[in-house]
This record gives structure tokens, sequence and C-alpha cells, in this order.
């Protein structure tokens, strides 16, 4: 297509290739391009953090970059904390604490959450708040979210047995391989 | 982890679609095929709409249509949950800021947004109400046409409703009270601002129309579309996947009755996802 | 958003050929935290988006150069407040660094960036002021270095000529203690763009340097060398004194959305006597 430019980057640890518009950001592409539909759009001008991914270990929100300066770059998506089939100590922290009314805000507080956690294993409160400021929640789940995040710290780096499958079953194909081949449009 | 009954802990329903980005919204959901919607609207509260002119939009590649009010059943088809008063698109002036005039919709979003910049619209500001006080003073422009208010008391002003509670005799009472209480209380204008913003679709199925909203009330709508598109219930279906917040603000029709229309006048899946301060436009203070 | 032509280039001299080429048609990108929104807004339309993050000379480093510490073109708010030096030499600017947006905006959020933005309520720009800040810059004339206090001209304004590209800011080495503390004023805790800042840097001779922010079309620094402000024994009416006199320049703008004047200009004084304050004991901490 005209205008389009190549890039090349690790998407949950997966190489992608993509033509992408100069002008569409990066969650544009990864919504329409690569039909990761998890990160979310809302405000669009960074500040209610729905579309939070973590591109080369940090937290962004995607609605802030354009694709094409993710050329290069690791990104990971809600899609891609759970692992073989297990759930993130994070991602189980939330369902065992209810964090998740609506849901939509959810996988930016989760990819929120990843980065904090790496960055701080053991955070106060006040880091716990620090660290997701950047993610709204208009159903005001806040305290169940905050308590997910202090729980899943306690987990450590652990996955085990008492983390709940993925079920296939459940989610069919696109949980199974989340970042399953999608042909660009 | 699916103990039942009272004392368990039972995995919550959509937990897991949830925590893994799994869970599809209404903008989610697969689209391949689907024209992009993009409304367009004037920057004033109040407008008469004097000419739309669409050549330029439509010259664009990739554009398929550009709905106005003149493509749309006469008269205007409306609808409403207490009074069908709200037209599916402006037609002759616009109400309120933000109000769509016309709407595009095009094999892309870019192609829809750039078309949707390209429609000129020849309108003429008319003055408006800004405050409450402006509002009720009696030689206040009239927000709604008397002709959709009939038998209603108030069809003459601005005044919706009014409600009166009181009960004894006040008058004595106030002769005798020591402590007289008064007070004219307000507040500001409100808005749910749920964190998904208001998404659509809408595609011929059959010969009906299927749509997919984040409504709250999905039979309520499908009742609507019925009744704007007359066609019977059982050639309407709705698609209501769980929004990502409500509040009330999802609770009625607002763009899906327009993307009815047209679904059927494309012969296409058409699709409209709001951007944030367009969903505080199509929501108004206290409205559903 | 508007469609534009997207450049990366690897060596300066072809940033500065293409800004200078372009003029007010092409955008330096660096964090886009500012650029994106205006380019989805569209109150910028750049026919060209030059991406500096891949200029060879260009880094995101802080360190000692020439008796300065030299922060990067690239150097975001993250690095910042991280950085072990400027957490104990230059503690207002990572104060300042921390206050600005959320972790997400400070991971791509670049100081270059925020100062070349040059919004009247820059968080960083009042302490880069108070520290003596000088930004290097490089353009079709060669490279020149630019106070601070000159760069700023108004909001989104700066003394930078067509072409040029900001290399980096520097900041002298302090020559002897410092107490030093920044201060800002929102309408919420939390995420929220500041509607009055100040920095306060004071050093063992009695001088104050002060830069308030947000109260006006640009970040001022004022400076007290009477030592009034610098004195314990001073009470604090006197101090306030002063400091009117100081502030006698503020001119908070009567339309701003965030607070009225008389809230800012109030506000400014109650920040002057907590940040002298401040200032004080972190200085008496510095030289016991």
């Amino acid at each position: 297509m005209s205008g389009r430019i190549p890039i090349e980057l690790t998407v949950n640890g997966r190489r992608r290739s993509v033509d992408v518009l100069a002008h569409h950001t990066l969650l544009e592409v990864l919504r329409e391009d690569l039909a990761l539909t998890g990160a979310k759009e809302c405000c669009l001008v960074g500040e209610c953090g729905a579309c939070t991914v973590i591109v080369n270990g940090r937290s962004v929100d995607s609605c802030l970059m354009l694709g094409v300066e993710a050329e290069g770059s690791e990104v990971t998506t809600v899609e891609g904390l759970a692992l073989d089939g297990h759930l993130s100590p994070v991602q189980q922290a939330f369902l065992d604490s209810g964090a998740a009314q609506c849901g939509f805000c959810i996988p930016g507080q989760v990819v929120s959450a990843h980065a904090l956690l790496a960055d701080v294993p053991n955070p106060t409160r006040a880091q716990v708040e620090e660290g997701l400021a950047g993610n709204l929640c208009r159903c005001a789940g806040y305290e169940q979210i905050i308590e997910a995040v202090q729980a899943a710290a306690r987990f450590g780096d652990g996955r085990d047995a008492r983390h709940a499958q993925v079920v296939e079953a459940t989610l069919g194909e696109r949980a199974a391989t989340p970042d399953a081949e999608v042909a660009p449009q | 982890m699916s103990e039942e009954g009272v004392g368990g802990s039972p995995a919550r329903v959509g937990g897991l679609g949830r925590v893994t980005g799994t869970q599809l919204y209404v903008a989610d959901m697969p689209h391949e095929d689907a024209l992009h919607v993009k409304l367009v609207a004037l920057d004033v509260a109040h407008a008469r709409i004097r000419g739309i002119d669409r050549a330029a939009a439509l010259a664009l590649p990739g554009v398929r249509m550009v709905m106005t009010a003149d493509d749309l059943p006469k008269p205007m088809p409306r609808f409403g949950p207490q009074r069908k008063d709200r037209p599916v698109l402006a037609v002759g002036e616009t109400k309120y800021h933000g109000e769509p005039i016309a709407a595009v919709a095009a094999e892309t979003l870019d192609a829809a947004e750039a078309a949707a910049r390209l429609v000129a619209v020849d309108y003429q500001e008319l003055s408006a109400v800004h405050t409450l006080a402006a509002a009720l003073a009696p030689d206040a422009p009239r927000v709604q046409d008397p002709s959709l208010r009939p038998g209603d008391p108030c069809a003459e002003t601005n005044v919706l409703h009014e409600h009166r509670y009181g009960w004894g005799d006040v008058d004595a009472a106030l002769t005798t009270a020591d402590v007289v209480v008064e007070g004219t209380y307000s507040f500001p204008m409100v808005t749910q601002f749920a964190i998904e913003p208001h998404a659509f679709m809408a595609a011929p199925d059959g010969d009906g129309i299927a749509v997919w909203s984040s409504i709250q009330h999905p039979y309520w709508l499908q009742r609507v579309i019925a009744d704007l598109l007359q066609l019977p219930l059982a050639r309407v279906r709705v698609f209501a996947p769980d929004p990502g917040g409500a509040f009330g603000g999802k609770q009625h029709a607002k763009y899906e009755p327009l993307l009815a229309f047209m679904a059927r006048a494309t012969g296409r899946q058409v699709r409209l996802v709001l951007t944030l301060e367009e969903t505080f436009q199509a929501v108004r203070r206290g409205a559903s | 958003m508007r469609a534009f032509a997207y450049e990366r280039p690897t060596r300066l001299a072809d940033a500065v050929a293409l800004l200078g080429g372009h003029g007010p048609e092409a955008r330096a990108l660096a964090g886009g935290t500012d650029l994106i929104i205006r380019l989805r807004d569209g109150t910028l339309r750049p026919q060209v988006v030059v991406d500096v993050k891949g200029i060879a000379e260009l880094d995101g480093d802080i360190r000692e150069v020439d008796g300065h510490v030299r922060f990067g073109a690239l150097t975001t708010m993250t690095d910042i407040l991280r950085d072990e030096r400027v957490r104990r030499d230059y503690p207002a600017l990572a104060e300042a660094a921390l206050f600005v947006g959320s972790v997400q905006i400070r991971n791509r959020a670049t100081l270059v960036g925020n100062m070349c933005n040059a919004s009247p309520a820059a968080d960083t720009a009042p302490a880069l002021l108070v520290y003596g800040g000088r930004i290097v810059a490089m353009g079709p004339n060669g490279t020149r270095h630019v106070p601070l206090d000159d760069f700023f001209v108004r909001s989104g304004v700066t003394t930078l000529d067509r072409g040029e590209l900001v290399t980096a800011i520097e900041l002298p080495v302090a020559d002897g203690p410092r107490g030093s503390v920044h201060l800002r004023r929102t309408r919420r805790r939390g995420h929220d763009l500041a509607s009055v800042t100040l920095a306060v840097s004071m050093t063992r001779d009695g001088t104050t340097r002060l830069s308030y922010g947000s109260v006006g079309p640009r970040p001022v620094v004022v400076v007290d060398e009477t030592g009034v402000l610098a004195d314990r024994r001073v009470p604090d009416a006197d101090k306030a004194g002063r400091l009117h006199e100081l502030f006698a320049d503020a001119s908070p703008s009567p339309t701003s959305m965030r607070a009225g004047p008389e809230y800012r200009l109030a506000m400014l004084r109650v920040l002057g006597l907590r940040g002298v304050t401040a200032a004080i004991e972190r200085l008496g901490a510095a030289t016991s």
C-alpha cells in the first residue's frame, strides 16, 4: 500500500513484520494491524492508561507513540502476560481480589502492575498508588486493584499449580495462542 | 477454584477474559469488511442548517456515502425513551453542541476522517441558552419544537418537567416558625464517563438488520430499531456484549438508528466508535 | 490524525537540514507526549515529523562535562528521577520530574522536549532556572549555548532559530552547599497539570533564587540578594513582604482554565514561604 513503512518488532516474544502508516499510533497498529485488542482506546491523550503496554521494559501509553517508533522494539501487551497456559501472579491476583468490574481498564492496570513489580518487587501502598496513578478505573475498583497488586507482590515470581489455567476451551483459539497469525488488513 | 454455594469462592464469570485481555467489547469485535463511520458536527450550540455540500467528501477515494437528513424518511424519524423527539440526524437546526448533521461511511477510518473534514456546511449560528436563568427567561429561544410535545403544558417553554412537592399549610407555618430554612440548590453538569467510549455496528442481516451496541437495554433497542426501520421485531437482531462501564449513560439508543439506516443504504456492515469527546456530547446531562 | 511524512535521520547534520529546510512544516519528535496529542487534535499539522531518537550524536545520558552536569536530548523524566547525582545535587529537578504525568508519561517524556514545548506550567522549568541551566543548540550556523532564562519567550515560543535542535541541557556543578526544593499546586492529588509551580535554591552567602511557573506566559526567575529570605531569624511576615516585592511581575492569565488569577497569586505567596522554609532546612542539612 502506498505510504506504508515496513517495521519489524517483537510482540509478546514473537517477531512480527507489519507495514504501517506513519500517522498511526502504536495502539492502532496493535489493535488493527496485529489484532491485539487487549490494549484499549479511551482518552487518546495519555491520561487514562487504558492503552498501556510495555516497550523495551518500560510501561508507556501506546496512544502517544507512533507505530513506526516501535521499530526494533520489544513490546509486551496484556495478551503476552500469561505463559505456558498459566496466568501471571498479577493476573491471578486480579481475579482473586475481584479487581475487574466492567474490565475495560484491566488490561492497562495489569500491564502497569507488571511493570511496577519488575521495578519494585515489594511496593508499599504509596508506591502502588504512584505506580498505577496513570491508570484510571471509572468503576472505582481502586481498592481491589491495589490489593491485587500487593497480593501479587507476595506471590513473588512463582507461577504454580494454584494459578488458573488459561483454558483453551473457555477462551477459544484467541487465548491459547493469543498472538496468533493474522492477515494484515 | 470453583466452589459453589454460600461460603464458596466461585470464579467470577468473565473474569478470565478480563485479565487476559480476550474479553471483546464492541470496538474489539472483528470488522474486516465494515465501513468506518465518522460523524460531522458543528462547533456551535445552535444553528440553522442552510445547506450541506458533500461533493468534496464524496470525491475522496474509499468514501461510500455521506448521509444527511435528506437521505432519511420525511418527516425525520425520531426516538427517545420518554418522548420520541431525538432525530436520527439533525434536520433544519442543530440543538446542542456536537449534534451530528451528517455521517460519512468509508473503507478506512482515515478516509472517513478526511472526508468528514471536507463536508462543507452552510449554517447560521442562532442564539442559544447557556445558563439556567437564560433558559427560563420569557424571551428565551425555545430548544424544542412545541409540535414535538403534544399535550405537554410546558411545550412553549424550555422546562421539560416541573415537580412540586409540598404538604401542610406553609403560609401558616411561616408565621409561627422559630426558624425558616430556605435554599436554592444546584449541581453542575455531569456525565457518566464510562471508560469505554460508546461503540456501535450495524449490518444488513437477511431481510432485516443486525445491530451491535454497548447498550444496557438491548430489547428496548430492538424495539426502537424495528420501529424506526419499520421492521418486525423478528427481523432485528441486537448483540450487546458487556459494556466497559455504563452507569446509565448507555441505557438508550444514540447512534444505532443512524447506523441501521446507513447499513441499509450501503448494503454493508458499518462501524462507529465514538471518541471520548464525542461520548461526552452524545450523552446529555443527567440523560441516558 | 492527519497523515505526514516520517523521517528518522541518523546524523545530526541531516536532522538540522530537514528542520531547516522545512521550517514550520516540520516538527521534531522525541518523547511524543506533547506532539502526538497536538497531531491528533489538529493544532499542529506538519508535513514532516522528524524522529530524533535515531540520531547518533544524541543520547539520554546524564554526565559531568566541563563543570556542568549535562542531560542529553533523549533523557527522559524517568532517567532523571532515578539518577543518584540528580537526587543528591539537584533535588528540585528530581522532585519536579516526579510530578510530570504518570509513570507511562515519564518513561517517554524528555527533559529537553519539556523545555522546547515551552508551556508556562512545565514542571521542570523552574528547577532548571534556579540551577542556572543553559541549553545547547545545534543549527545551520553551528552550536550555541543559550541561558534558559533567555530561551523562553511565552507559551509555546522559544528563541530557537529555524532548523535548530536542542542537543542537551546543562546545569553548572554547584560550587558549594545549597538548599533547594520544588513545590506545586494542582487541582487534585495525582496526575494533573500544575496550577502554580515554584522552585527555590538557597546558598550559604544568603542568596536565594526563586522561579515560578504557570503564573504568566513563561516561567520567571527572581533573585533575592538581601539575605532576608535565607535568614532563620526573620519572621514570616517580613519574608512575605520581600516575596511580595519579588513576585510583583507575576501576571496570571485571567482566562486560564485550571485556576483563577487571584488563587494563583495567593498560592504563589504560600508556596514562596513554604519553599523558603524548606530551602533553609535543606541548606542547614547540607552544611552540617
